[in-house]
């Protein structure tokens, strides 16, 4: 009997796939197919995306692509949506098999990861070849390797210091450590009945160990420090790497108090921490927030007429090297070395990056163009947006050039977890890394 | 191929049965062959032929998809490949090896997490699902919806959604397990009592096997220096290393319901007539369970230990979901598979992660070989 | 016998499988719940156990996303040809182990155990690797055609267990009637382990039906795509705002083939083998 009714459902299916408008499955189909006879052999430009919203990929499908049609007859541009999660998979398929999409959307800190098996687009896309480049704001970093260009950023997303200011206790924003620890003390509590936290003075990347590696990079470069000495060894038996650790571990006192405490983290919800619920007119819980625009609420809250956005500012007291940093991730796309029509994917890429386009496409993103001339229109509009792209362009730190950084992420979170368990002292974390970190950088 | 997808995999598909009823038939004549050739009796023959005919898809699809891949993974174990590289394998021999069993402490103390999670997870999970199937086996009503309620778990896998559910259940301060764990302590004070002898057995344990795997004691002795939790304490989960394990166990547990499956169609096997005959000599629930149902479920118990072992040493995805997005805890609860992904395809050392993959699978072919040879004290097929 | 204990049994039975049951459902409730919240209350802070005004907007819009219906239908076409391929081969396949005495039998099922033990990350790279040799990627058969070889180990496993306890003078009977093995599978074995079957169906079904990486990889292009990595591709990393009810619409409507699968094949499971085929 069931196998009648899978049966059926076969042959109905195939019913349906007959009648189905073909339309769609012609893109692929082409793709695949044995050269039409055509003057010219037929080929696909395939790119691989991740960072796109229904009307990005509409966007590309009704204005990008077919120009880029039009002008080069014989090519057809294939966009291939694919998501982040599994990408790690899918990239190594890519590149093992040697074949896959020509043009590939990586994450920030991929260049160092992938750099070898990208395309050299220095001839395509330098500024010999292409004058426009030289609009392109920091971000551009990202998209190198050795020095030479290997793709195009599209967006930046910084990270800022976002505060309440009506809850802060005490001057806002800290300028230095000591300042920090202080205004941790004053804006955390702790609710005795659940040993948990009820209001959190800094929410970093990670709201329960506050030692996430990207927040211990983002001070590490608020003090002036280097990652690599001049010799490429790595920089972690620095003072200001030692600063970096003990504050990591001084925050995290100040708001949980020791481990021993067992204090519970802030309770979990949707929405940004540092928002208000429309009907309880409760707080989510955090007085600053130190994380991308995307950890904010949305900008049409009415909670932003009391959100300073800041960078970091450091420990100018201590560290007479200190600047002020927003430390930012670029994603981008990049070619791929095995692709046969890199002159091709150039051409797309410079016709996806016009100043016009660039706009375009972060507009369907609400993210701030890698051009800087591409930063007017809602950008301007938006006062946080404006803002943001101000502190960007002045502070603005790529999240790149980082070797061997999936191993150093796992290195660094590893000797931070004992860190915040009190297994380690600020200096073994710190010889830890530099230790491990060698040895990962040697092989 | 320019049909459209859909008639591609049927025709493939198409073909494919074609191809495997050849080979089949192939296979099945070839042993005959031998078997004729090395003088077997005639019935030996006939069964031989049937015998890889029938096991025949199950080989082909072995050394199509599997041995093919697996020489691939085999080969790139004895190189340096990294998939980001431009450069082709190089030949290093044995080094992947060496250094995976004598110079890696974080594999060490992935297999050290592993085998915790699967002596602590896998007993439980077969406990739980054998409670349950027992329970959903007596007469209740609704007992549809509650055997739904109970395979709902695997339905829905381990997607954001389901990340997101347990995030808000196992928060410390306000999720809901917690607040039960709070209730119940205000309101009956043993319990409480209870409540935190247990968190500090718990902690004591998962630092001891947390300084196994580290090598250093510190936490224990902290854990032993902090001394009985005080009274508004109450598990930690998904925000303590000490706790991280539990977690996943609870996690795994959750995800029972396939055993629980199994359980309950092998306690509906079981004849009536042996029951009714145990009521009429008086036997109560205890003794129906256990002189009657039990021994009849040994080979479903032996099936989910079989696979239930092989899943749990092989453990990933609650692991990943749980905390994928807290790095600093992964360490305390890394599992073997995990770290093979985190080789594989985070540091994209496809060749180190292919030398994990074989030690993986070597450790788990030697504990289920052992399963097995004991498997003859305590299973009876029925009649077999 | 009605006695206070066991009204008493009875109720704390009741209680308990009630309350178990709540948290095995709750994150089912949470997508649901969240479905039909509208957007603003989705990501607005704080937790919103059921919507003040519950809204069926999401699902509306979802029935009309062309993407969303075409995941649809991959999903039950993929699943249903690759269910309908390796129920086959696997049935078969353990009928060979469990009811026919071949030479080396004890060794190619033990080898059939190990495959269970191949982490599957192992081989995800050398196959894309396989598959992209034989430019099946992009296309639906790297996902349906390994099944047709009784791909699932474990699935063996289990029928042959099933098919282990039903007793040989049944086979000996038919082969004495004249049968061969074809005749004896066809009509005799396989209608007595109806239940395992469901059950193996209904396990193949859940894991075809919920599979994300092995599309994911090798599909490649959104009219392919099946159910669950079409809606991986709904979150947005780097957006400020997840849609949350559309993907929890989209997930909930993902969940209910297969708990419409399960309840019908819980009585196949559970109606159960009565081993009497001894008694005649």
């Amino acid at each position: 009997m069931r196998t009648k009714i899978f049966i059926l459902l076969i042959l109905t299916s195939v019913l349906f796939s007959a009648c189905a408008s073909p339309t769609p499955t012609q893109a692929p189909a082409e793709a695949t197919t044995v050269p039409e006879p055509a003057a010219a052999e037929p080929v696909t430009l395939k790119i691989y995306l991740l960072d796109y919203t229904p009307d990005t990929i509409a966007w590309l499908k009704s204005d990008i692509n077919p120009a880029f049609e039009a002008a080069h007859p014989g090519v057809t541009v294939e966009i291939t949506e694919g998501s982040w999660s599994g990408w790690d998979t899918t990239f190594a398929g890519f590149f093992a098999a040697g074949e896959g999409p020509d043009i590939i959307n990586l994450g920030s800190e991929m260049n160092t990861l992938y750099g070898p098996s990208l395309a050299d687009m220095e001839q395509y896309l330098g500024a010999a070849a292409w004058p426009d480049i030289s609009n392109f704001g920091p971000a551009l970093e990202n998209a190198k390797f050795e020095g030479k260009l290997r793709g195009l950023p599209i967006f930046t997303a910084p990270r800022y210091v976002f505060c309440r200011t009506d809850l802060a206790v005490g001057s806002l924003p800290p300028k230095n450590f000591a300042d920090w620890v202080a205004f941790a003390k004053a804006n955390t509590t702790i609710d005795a009945a659940t040993n948990s936290l009820t209001q959190q003075a800094l929410v970093p990347v990670d709201a329960g160990s506050m030692a996430d590696w990207q927040w211990w990079l983002l001070v590490y470069y608020s003090l002036g420090g280097q990652l690599y000495k001049a010799d490429g060894t790595p920089n972690f038996d620095s003072p200001e790497a030692l600063a970096t650790t003990q504050f990591m571990l001084d925050m995290r006192q100040a708001t949980y108090g020791p481990a021993a405490d067992a204090v519970g983290a802030l309770p979990a919800g949707q929405g940004s921490v540092i928002d208000i619920n429309d009907e309880t007119a409760a707080n989510n819980g955090a007085v600053c927030l130190a994380h991308s625009g995307w950890a904010a609420p949305a900008f049409d809250r009415p909670v932003w007429e009391n959100i300073s956005i800041e960078p970091f500012y450091g420990d100018p007291a201590n560290f007479p090297n200190s600047k002020p940093v927003v430390l930012a991730f670029n994603d981008w796309l990049a070619v791929a070395d095995y692709s046969k029509h890199k002159d091709l994917a150039a051409d797309w890429l410079k016709m996806a990056f016009t100043k016009e386009a660039n706009h375009k496409w972060n507009e369907t993103m609400s993210l701030i163009p890698s051009r800087n001339d591409a930063q007017y229109g809602y950008v301007t509009d938006s006062p946080q947006l404006k803002k943001e792209a101000e502190l960007a362009s002045k502070y603005g730190v790529g999240f790149a050039g980082i070797a061997e950084a999936a191993k150093l992420s796992v290195i660094m979170q590893e000797a931070l977890g004992k860190l915040i368990t009190e297994e380690l002292t600020p200096a073994e974390v710190n010889a830890q890394i530099q230790e491990q970190y060698l040895i990962a950088l040697g092989k | 191929m320019t049909l459209n997808p859909y008639f591609e995999v049927l025709f493939t598909a198409v073909l494919t049965i074609g191809f495997i009823i050849v080979t089949s038939l192939g296979l099945g004549q070839l042993a005959r062959f031998i078997a004729r050739q090395v003088g077997a009796s005639k019935r030996h023959q006939e069964n031989t032929f049937t015998g890889y005919a029938f096991a025949a898809p199950w080989i082909v699809g072995f050394l199509i998809f599997v041995i093919v891949p697996l020489g691939y993974s085999f080969y790139w174990s004895f190189t340096d490949y990294r998939v980001t590289e431009n450069t082709p394998p190089n030949w290093i021999g044995l080094d992947n090896y060496a250094r995976l069993i004598t110079n890696d402490p974080g594999f060490r103390s992935s297999i050290v997490n592993t085998l915790y999670l699967t002596a602590v997870g896998l007993p439980l999970m077969i406990a739980v699902a054998l409670f349950l199937a027992v329970l959903l086996n007596q007469k209740t009503r609704g007992e549809r919806v509650f055997r739904m309620a109970f395979y709902l778990p695997v339905i829905l896998g381990f997607n954001t959604a389901v990340l997101l559910a347990w995030r808000l259940m196992l928060n410390t301060g306000t999720g809901i397990i917690n607040q039960l764990i709070r209730a119940l302590s205000t309101a009956f004070p043993p319990i409480s009592y209870l409540n935190r002898g247990i968190i500090f057995v718990q902690e004591l344990i998962s630092a001891l096997f947390l300084g196994i795997s580290s090598g250093k004691f510190t936490l224990l002795n902290r854990v032993w220096e902090a001394g009985f939790p005080a009274a508004n304490r109450v598990p930690m989960w998904v925000e303590s290393p000490l706790w991280t394990k539990m977690s996943v166990v609870l996690l795994m547990i959750w995800g029972c319901g396939s055993m629980m499956l199994i359980f309950l169609s092998g306690l509906n096997n079981i004849p009536r007539e042996l029951h009714d005959a145990a009521d009429v000599d008086g036997a109560n629930n205890w003794q129906h369970f256990w002189k009657i149902s039990f021994p009849l479920l040994t080979p479903y118990v032996f099936y989910n230990l079989i696979v239930g072992l092989i899943a749990c040493l092989q453990i990933f995805e609650p692991i990943y979901v749980l905390y994928r997005d807290s790095q600093p805890l992964v360490p305390s609860t890394i599992s073997m598979v995990y770290y093979l992904w985190q080789a594989s395809f985070r540091n994209f050392e496809i060749g180190y992660g292919s030398a994990i993959s074989w030690v993986i699978l070597l450790i788990i072919m030697a504990v289920t070989a052992i399963q097995f040879m004991i498997q003859k004290r305590w299973v009876n097929y029925d009649l077999y | 016998m009605r006695t206070v204990w066991h009204i008493t049994k009875r109720i704390v039975l009741y209680i308990f499988l009630t309350s178990a049951s709540i948290v095995m459902s709750f994150p089912l409730f949470w997508m649901i719940s969240s479905s039909f919240k509208t957007l603003e209350e989705t990501n607005s802070p704080g937790i919103i156990l059921w919507p003040a005004h519950p809204t069926l907007d999401a699902y509306i819009a979802i029935f009309k996303n062309i993407d969303f219906l075409r995941s649809y239908f991959n999903s039950v076409f993929y699943t249903s040809l690759s269910l309908i391929g390796t129920l086959a081969s696997v049935a078969v396949v353990a009928y060979a182990f469990s009811r026919v005495k071949w030479p080396g039998r004890n060794v190619v099922f033990f080898l059939m155990l190990s495959t269970m033990m191949i982490p599957p990350q192992a081989l995800l790279v050398p196959q894309y690797v396989f598959f992209n040799k034989l430019h099946w990627i992009g296309s639906f058969n790297p996902i349906v055609i390994p099944g047709f070889f009784a791909g699932g180990a474990a699935m063996i496993f289990l029928l042959r267990q099933s098919m282990a306890q039903i007793p040989v003078e049944l086979d000996e009977s038919a082969f004495m009637d004249g049968a061969n093995h074809l005749q004896v599978f066809w009509e005799i074995i396989l209608p007595l382990v109806k239940a395992p079957l469901a059950i193996v169906s209904t396990f193949l079904f859940v894991g075809l039906w919920n599979s994300l990486l092995a599309p994911l990889i090798y599909l490649q292009t959104i009219s392919l795509y099946t159910l669950p990595v079409y809606v991986s591709t709904l979150y947005n990393i780097n957006s400020a705002v997840q849609p949350w009810p559309t993907i929890m619409t989209a997930a909930v409507l993902t969940t209910v083939p297969l708990m419409v699968v399960f309840f019908i094949a819980q009585r196949y499971i559970l109606e159960g083998v009565v081993i009497s085929g001894l008694k005649g």
